[in-house]
């Protein structure tokens, strides 16, 4: 039991350790397993095999999670190959500093469901993927530098992300 | 976890929002940033060069709450100090001011490292700026 909860998420799903994930296996995948983890199924069993089928099923749900959303798959894949931490980066390039601060400055005076601010969604979104493109092709090498290349980007993303978050709370 | 009410104040009420022309010499710009939750921080300083008291200070930042409270909070603290001053002020304290909690302190890293950056990007200014003075000299001599 105490092993099982230390499987990697990847293992869990039934997929290849890889950043590349086909979506419609995970689906099947989390839906099949969920299925004969459910809690209900356990109900007549002993009370340990319940709380274990409660735990795997929480688990299950978390890696699925995880697994689904591209950024928290890039980091979770980075951190499982012991990549740098994000804080451990920490000379970001001011021009893309900059660059946030004055989108931020810019979101904030779009307003809610205008053209304006799908516009610039369109245009973050788009910026989200081209980084994560990215992030792929980062996975696929195998020089020695690419955990930190990995590293960079996904902070990059973060903000990126966090401008995207904002767009959605105006 | 809830705000303390220092926190909500700053929040409520930023103080010195606002940037002075990073092309003045007598200002000093930190920016930087904290990776780990996508926050960035733009902190200037406007010093009197003959004095070297901190006149007034500016920030930007697009972070969360405690972020900006601490950006806020670091900004009223330069006013009337000198750099040397101002180069001791410590995250610990603004910590303490705002009663942050541990997942919040890394909020006054990025104060502290912004005061920190402001001030070298100032004093590199003033380096250069004498630089730049002892070699208009220099040729002045040689001319005459």
């Amino acid at each position: 039991m105490d092993e099982d909860t230390r499987v990697d998420m990847f293992e869990r799903l039934g997929l290849p350790r890889r950043f590349s994930v086909d979506l419609e296996v995970l689906e099947r995948e989390y839906l099949a397993r969920s299925r004969s983890l459910h809690p209900d199924f356990h109900q007549l069993g002993a009370a340990s095999e319940q709380a274990a089928s409660l735990e795997l099923s929480a688990a299950l749900n978390e890696a699925y999670s995880t697994l689904k959303n591209p950024f928290r798959r890039a980091e979770y894949l980075l951190q499982v190959e012991g990549g740098p931490v994000a804080s451990a980066v920490k000379n970001i390039p001011v021009e893309f500093l900059e660059e946030m601060l004055e989108l931020r400055m810019e979101i904030a005076e779009l307003e809610r469901d205008s053209p304006e601010a799908a516009e610039m969604e369109k245009k973050m979104q788009v910026r989200c993927k081209a980084l994560l493109e990215q992030v792929g092709q980062q996975f696929g090498l195998t020089d020695a530098t690419r955990l930190l290349a990995i590293r960079k980007l996904l902070n990059a993303t973060k903000y990126v992300e966090n401008l995207l978050h904002d767009l959605r709370a105006l | 976890m809830p705000y303390s009410d220092k926190v909500l104040e700053h929040y409520n009420h930023p103080r010195n929002v606002g940037s002075f022309s990073p092309s003045d010499l007598n200002v000093g710009t930190g920016l930087v940033g904290a990776p780990e939750c996508g926050d960035v921080l733009k902190l200037q300083i406007l010093v009197n060069p003959s004095t070297g008291m901190i006149e007034d200070a500016k920030f930007k930042t697009f972070g969360c709450g405690s972020a900006i409270a601490s950006s806020s909070l670091a900004t009223e603290w330069l006013k009337g100090k000198t750099i040397d001053e101002a180069m001791d002020i410590k995250n610990t304290a603004i910590v303490e001011e705002l009663a942050l909690p541990p997942v919040k302190v890394h909020c006054s890293v990025l104060a502290e490292d912004a005061i920190k950056a402001a001030i070298k990007n100032f004093q590199d200014k003033q380096v250069s700026k004498s630089a730049k003075q002892s070699e208009r000299a220099e040729l002045v001599g040689a001319a005459s």
